[in-house]
């Protein structure tokens, strides 16, 4: 629902970033976890609407790269991938530890030659 | 505020020993602009795939390598959406054509018209597009919390790896562009 605002927010941090060859930006990737309250279509959607506002940005690709959650065991000292929302180690204790799922971050920026 | 990750990779094209680079002096990139249609007779050509996750078949542009190891670029025309078999490209020897990759999903079976109602009313308040299937199923891409909402509301969720056909979607606007 605030993905509009996220998208923004981006292209705002890598401007912020990169002021001198923002404009030559072609791919930017961002990781959103599954426990991050991001949907990846809402994402593409809303930058596909920033498109049309800002025409200079058609030429760049925004991917969106999911994050599995990774829990950690105490029992074990191991992290485990939570697979079908099951947040269980294979030695069968329940974790909610999570090492990985949360994030939202620009993992890769990628620029053109020219 | 979305941060930038610290080991955020960044890529010049062209550079020298960066991947795009040394792709670009292979070959450039099969540049697809619109699905050339689905189902259709392809003989004996040689079938590449490109395999695209389920919220990428709105994207308007998308640089990826097929299965076969083809650099492609979609640069599409319009805004449309890509089904699962389009046909992206063809020619005397090959094929290319797309395929959306399976994923969690939320399954949900309701038993009545008031339950569709209340999960797709609640799953729609998030603007998250549902998948109806021909089985009767409500089918949404997998989300830690609303596993937990539509869980602890006592729509039995179930988890189950499917493939998400962007025609099944519906959304809460521009439903019509979809098919």
């Amino acid at each position: 629902m605030h993905e509009i605002s996220i998208v923004r927010n981006v292209f705002q941090t890598l401007e912020q970033t990169y002021p001198e060859k923002f404009d030559r930006i072609v791919k930017v990737q961002v990781q959103a976890g599954l426990l991050s309250n991001v949907q990846p279509i809402l994402i593409q959607n809303a930058f596909e609407a920033l498109i049309q506002e800002e025409p200079s940005l058609s030429d760049v690709e925004l991917e969106v790269l999911l994050l599995p959650i990774i829990a950690h065991c105490d029992a074990c000292d191991k992290d485990f991938e939570v697979k079908k929302h099951r947040f269980i180690c294979v030695c069968g204790l329940p974790s909610k530890k999570i090492i990985q799922g949360e994030e939202l971050q620009i993992s890769e920026v990628q620029f053109s030659g020219q | 505020m979305v941060r930038m990750a610290s080991d955020q990779g960044e890529r010049k094209k062209n550079e020298p020993g960066s991947h795009i680079a040394r792709l670009t002096m292979m070959r450039e990139p099969i540049k697809i602009t619109r699905s050339l249609g689905n189902g259709v007779e392809l003989g004996q050509r040689i079938i590449d795939f490109l395999e695209v996750e389920w919220y990428e078949t709105t994207k308007s542009r998308i640089r990826k390598k097929t299965m076969g190891g083809i650099d492609v670029l979609v640069d599409k025309a319009d805004r449309t959406t890509f089904q699962n078999g389009d046909l992206l490209f063809v020619s005397e020897e090959q094929a290319i054509i797309l395929k959306i990759k399976p994923c969690d999903c939320i399954v949900l079976r309701p038993t009545n018209l008031i339950s569709v109602g209340i999960i797709c009313f609640e799953i729609g308040n998030k603007h998250i597009p549902i998948f109806m299937t021909e089985q009767k199923e409500v089918c949404v891409a997998y989300d830690a919390n609303l596993f937990v909402m539509l869980d602890s509301a006592g729509f039995q969720p179930c988890i189950q790896e499917r493939i998400l056909f962007p025609f099944q979607m519906t959304k809460a606007f521009g439903n019509k562009s979809m098919r």
